[in-house]
């Protein structure tokens, strides 16, 4: 473990199993994150890409590994906020109630302020005393991303927070993500974010960390080099960003021809 | 329109009843103007307030008794997975044994008072509590509860804000099933232990073929079912406003 000392985000040797389960769903992981990078964690499905978020999040311990976050073992919302695949907004809160939630060792006063700036900042100040029910997805995302973002975390972990919108909404939601993140106060937070698509991935990462299957494990980290932010000069035109495409298609391919559990198994 | 619709269908009922009552041979049955006539005498000579009353106290006392053991013990049920295990299976025998079956011996042990009475309503109410209070901890939603954990919530932050809210809409219907049922086990304890109340009113009138006396407490004893439900459903409706948008 060298060079991890400034490092936001470090595991080393992260294995782990469910109960009473032979196979590692992750073994021998090593990975780390520096403070302000945009990790993005690509892999088919099952791999343990959820799982690797909630070793982070210090909602699961390994069996074997160390996990430091800022240095120490991870405690849940104190070192970390999480932007859930399903929302996970409280239907029986109202839009501030529910940022608010996230907020509950801030004195009131200020809780509600700081409620108010991130209402404003994803552009929902209109809505705060309406209730999830009433919004439309691409809203509710935008809430329970200014939950995470009201936190203010040095480390913002995110689990294929798009993958439930329309592909139109999704590229929107993607620039206006980045641009809020950005936008926001103080230092913008490390991001480890999780999908399934491949070009989410080279729109949004500083690095992409390929995952394989059964056991999950670090297949390749490849660093992306376009210059930021991305949807300024979209670099989709650009023949590296064919050939990196190209190139994680292929490693996702035969992963998921190889994997036995996949649906695809064989056909290649 | 719709209360409209209730009032016509409310005048066709009584429209019913008085051509029912000009068919049976009179002393069998009273038509709606005896019947009326009948709750203006009983009011004025003061007869049916304090049966009323009687029963009411009752009712209330054993019912919402029944409301907080039966959320305290579902609940505890639902949250403590070996305890709810080793319970359960007994409050469903209980719950499917006629509870009528208990009263001989509820009046063996404590007599025919206010005490007997109140345990035949509790037991009958606390049921439908109990089991719709642990549905409803049980079908607590885990993606929610992992959220605030992740927010570095604590188990009693998890309860009151995610496990309670959630189980909210199980716990009414709980109560108000309860409800039902405490009130029919009002008139069978009345009927059974020492006959007071609306159900004594009921043995009295019968017995003694005053059709027109009886009938007042028959309806008084509805228009108690009908007070009570749709109060409660109210009180459903404005603690899950939230559910409004969803259910349209
Ligand atoms: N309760 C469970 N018991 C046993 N195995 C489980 C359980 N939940 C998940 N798994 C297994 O753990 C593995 C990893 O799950 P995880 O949710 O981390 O995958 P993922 O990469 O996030 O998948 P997806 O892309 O579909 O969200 C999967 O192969 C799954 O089969
Ligand atoms: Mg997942």
């Amino acid at each position: 473990m060298t060079g991890t000392d400034d490092a936001l985000v470090s595991l080393a040797g992260v294995s782990w199993s469910f109960d009473g389960s032979p196979a590692p769903v992750l073994q021998g992981v090593d990975l780390t994150v520096a403070p302000g990078e945009v990790v993005v964690v690509l892999g088919p499905s099952g791999c343990g890409k959820t799982t690797l978020l909630r070793i982070i999040a210090g909602l699961l311990r390994p069996e074997c590994g160390t996990v430091r976050v800022s240095g120490r073992a991870p405690v849940p919302g104190q070192d970390s906020a999480i932007v859930f695949q399903g929302y996970r907004l409280l239907p029986w809160k109202t839009v501030a109630q529910n940022i608010g939630f996230a907020l509950h060792a801030l004195p009131a006063a200020e809780r509600e302020a700081r409620v108010a700036r991130y209402l404003d900042l994803v552009g929902l100040a209109k809505f705060a005393g309406a209730y999830p029910a009433a919004l439309s997805g691409g809203m509710r995302q935008r809430v329970a991303l200014a939950r995470a973002l009201a936190c203010q975390p040095r480390l913002l972990l995110m689990d294929e927070p798009f993958a439930a919108l329309d592909a139109q909404s999704r590229e929107l939601m993607q620039m206006e993500t980045m641009r809020l993140i950005a936008g926001a106060e103080g230092p913008a937070p490390g991001i480890v974010f999780v999908t399934h698509s491949v070009d989410e991935a080279l729109m949004l990462a500083d690095r992409i960390v390929l995952m394989s299957p059964r056991p999950g494990r670090i297949d390749q980290i490849l660093p992306v080099g376009f210059p930021r932010p991305r949807w300024q000069a979209d670099p989709r035109q650009a023949p590296e960003f064919a050939q990196l495409r190209q190139h994680l298609w292929d490693r996702l391919r035969a992963m998921v021809l190889s994997d036995p559990q996949s649906d695809f198994y064989g056909r290649g | 329109m719709i209360a409209l619709l209730r009032l016509g269908f409310l005048a066709g009922l009584v429209l019913l009843w008085w051509v029912a009552s000009v068919q049976v041979p009179r002393g069998l049955f009273a038509s709606p103007l005896e019947t009326a006539a009948a709750a203006g005498r009983m009011l004025a000579e003061d007869r049916l307030a304090p049966a009323l009353l009687a029963s009411l106290r009752v009712y209330a006392t054993g019912t919402l008794l029944a409301a907080g053991a039966g959320i305290a013990l579902g609940a505890a049920m639902g949250l403590w997975r070996p305890f709810g295990r080793t319970l359960d299976i007994f409050v469903y025998a209980l719950a499917a044994t006629p509870r009528v079956a208990f009263i001989p011996l509820i009046i063996t042990l404590l007599g025919l008072g206010v005490e007997a009475k109140t345990l035949i309503i509790f037991l009958g109410a606390v049921m439908p509590v109990i089991l719709n209070t642990y549905t409803g901890v049980l079908n607590t939603d885990r993606d929610l509860v992992e959220m605030a954990k992740a927010t570095g919530a604590s188990q009693g932050r998890i309860f009151w804000h995610i496990v309670l809210p959630g189980t909210l809409p199980f716990l009414l219907t709980g109560i108000r099933l309860g409800a039902t049922i405490g009130l029919i086990n009002t008139v069978v304890a009345e009927l059974y232990t020492a006959v007071t109340g609306l159900g004594g009113l009921l043995a009295l009138y019968g017995s003694r073929f005053q059709m027109a006396e009886y009938f007042v407490v028959v309806l008084t004893l509805s228009l108690i079912g009908v007070t009570v439900t749709e109060g409660l459903r109210l009180a459903e409706r404005r603690l899950t406003r939230w559910r409004a948008a969803e259910t349209v």
